[in-house]
């Protein structure tokens, strides 16, 4: 597990540039759970900035979003 | 004020029941002279951990133009009704048109593509 997790990390840092910023990018959304697990761990944390290159801008907008998705039980506060 | 809710019933219910009470709830807001704008059922999912005991919940949502008190007593609705979960209320500035990610119409187009 801990392997894949840096995996995903080194190719992340490779992309310099804001993967929620621009015209294709996704919209940050409660709705959209599948997004919304791409930016978090396993447990459920949500990814810190430096590691996803999320602009602070987006990275606001994520956490309000995960926040309201773990209200409504969509994804877990916490998972074993 | 543009507003989006999302409402979450228990998945104990039958269909119908979830429905009716999601109908009420509308009425309620229609009463009190808010416009509904846009209707979703999410259909019955699975929490992802338990409410009131409650593994399962019916999922709805609604975008409406009302005004800020309309949503002020469903927070206390919740507290004496076991069987409303959850209910989510956000100011939205314009209402999209497509269906939501979770619309329960939207995954079953998914799983037939497949």
């Amino acid at each position: 597990m801990k392997n894949k997790a840096f995996d995903n990390t080194s190719r992340m840092l490779l992309n310099k540039s804001c993967p929620l910023s621009g015209k294709d990018a996704p919209k940050v959304d409660y709705k959209n759970i599948n997004l919304l697990k791409r930016y978090t761990t396993e447990k459920g944390k949500i990814l810190p900035s430096r590691v996803t290159q999320v602009s602070t801008k987006k990275q606001k907008e994520l956490s309000q979003a995960v926040k309201r998705a773990r209200f409504l039980a969509l994804i877990p506060y916490v998972s074993n | 004020m543009l507003y989006e809710s999302v409402f979450v019933f228990s998945g104990h219910l039958s269909p119908k029941m979830a429905d009716n009470k999601f109908n009420e709830l509308i009425e309620q807001i229609k009463k009190t002279g808010g416009k509904i704008l846009k209707k979703e059922n999410w259909g019955l999912r699975t929490l992802a951990y338990k409410i009131k005991k409650n593994s399962k919940g019916y999922y709805f949502m609604i975008n409406s133009d009302c005004e800020p008190q309309t949503f002020s007593k469903f927070n206390q609705i919740i507290k004496q009704d076991d069987e409303f979960l959850r209910f989510l209320n956000i100011k939205i500035k314009n209402v999209e048109k497509e269906l939501s990610f979770l619309d329960e119409s939207r995954s079953k187009e998914k799983t037939n593509e497949k």
